[in-house]
């Protein structure tokens, strides 16, 4: 019968992961050493806030909750928004990890060129990715006339970049203009139409999806949670 | 039931309470009813004690399915509860590990929300300070992170 429970034994802690196996070995009396898994437990009950405060701790809380790929750190700030925020239920748009969704859409931190606070006067703009007030965005985007006429942008070049409004006229992100500019003028002919492709692509995704973002955002900036 | 922790110290429980443990529960479904110790050599005598205290008080809870887990709020714990987790942090987080090894989900659950209650409102200093954690960022790189926090990188 002993030798029953052993094997049982043996079988349960083999199908255990391989962090509990590890954390069995050096017992730890310590936040610091718990098992991911364990760390992924505890967040579970804290808001987006408390989790940017446990990046600022330490290295290792750091890379446990700042790691892009990691599902099981995509997990801990999902679990945490849909708990915690809910004006933020859709998942992240395209090109963005749940961390960074969650940083750009924290309205109450303002501006993020002047720190302008102002409720209404603060909003993100997802075509750009940025969080910001309307000066700041009157400085930083040029209209596309003005791209057209003076820089000489050339206009399939401008289809491969998410514009906003202002007024009638359409607006670009000036850096990204440059930067986009800039890749155009230093690739081959062979690669061009492929590179128009798969920009215009990626730049007609984040045009679509805006509106929605926009409009979970107009909720919170509605609602008395945000007041 | 008798389990033996790991120094070798007997504990004998009534089968109910050992069944609030999903590990020990399947165990003795396994093997039926048995005079030998099931042995338990990740958890220690003081943290099976406070294990047991646990389970005996909570013997007649409702089983919780895994999935339940709808609501992540932390400020639910009772008086007993919240009692029985003033202990110091090794041991709290001892008890976090064999709740998770016996399977025990209200026990992990109510250490879990434990430990998240000490972190909750604080700012990163207080963090470290209530967990004897020693900052190992350089100036530099704290500037950085606190950067990437707010989103307020030149673009």
């Amino acid at each position: 019968m002993t030798y029953l429970y052993l094997l049982m034994y043996l079988i349960q802690t083999l199908s255990k992961s391989i962090n509990d196996v590890l954390s069995l070995i050096s017992k730890p009396t310590s936040m610091i050493d718990i098992p991911l898994e364990i760390f992924s437990y505890i967040c579970a009950y804290l808001p987006p806030d408390d989790l940017l405060s446990l990046v600022l701790v330490c290295q290792t809380f750091r890379r446990l909750l700042c790691d892009p790929v990691s599902p099981v750190t995509q997990s801990i700030w999902r679990t945490s928004r849909e708990n915690f925020l809910p004006h933020l239920q859709l998942p992240p748009p395209p090109g963005m990890d749940e961390k960074e969704y969650i940083v750009l859409r924290q309205l109450r931190k303002g501006c993020q060129f002047c720190q302008e606070r102002e409720t209404g006067f603060v909003k993100v703009y997802w075509q750009f990715r940025v969080r910001c007030c309307e000066m700041c965005l009157d400085e930083r985007t040029t209209r596309r006339d003005t791209l057209y006429i003076n820089w000489c942008v050339p206009d399939e070049v401008l289809s491969t970049l998410p514009f906003i409004f202002r007024g009638a006229s359409q607006v670009y992100w000036t850096k990204d203009v440059i930067a986009t500019m800039h890749e155009y003028s230093n690739i081959s002919d062979d690669d061009l139409l492929i590179w128009f492709d798969q920009r215009r692509t990626i730049a007609n995704n984040i045009m679509n999806v805006a509106p929605d973002y926009e409009r979970e955002e107009n909720d919170e900036l509605q609602s008395s949670t945000y007041m | 039931v008798k389990l033996t922790s790991s120094e070798g110290t007997e504990f004998i429980i009534d089968r109910k309470v050992a069944e609030k443990s999903v590990l020990l529960k399947n165990m003795l479904e396994d093997v039926g009813e048995s005079d030998m110790a099931i042995p338990l050599p990740n958890v220690t005598g003081p943290i099976l004690n406070k294990v047991i205290d646990y389970c005996t008080h909570h013997r007649d809870d409702p089983f919780v399915s895994q999935e339940d887990d709808s609501k992540k709020v932390s400020d639910d714990i009772d008086d007993w509860d919240a009692e029985f987790c003033k202990v110091d942090q090794g041991t709290l987080f001892e008890l976090i590990l064999s709740a998770n090894y016996l399977d025990i989900k209200p026990l992990l659950d109510l250490t879990c929300k434990t430990v998240a209650n000490m972190i909750k409102g604080k700012t990163p200093d207080e963090i470290r300070k209530t967990f004897n954690i020693t900052n190992d960022f350089t100036p530099e790189e704290e500037e950085h992170v606190r950067k990437e926090n707010e989103w307020c990188e030149e673009r």
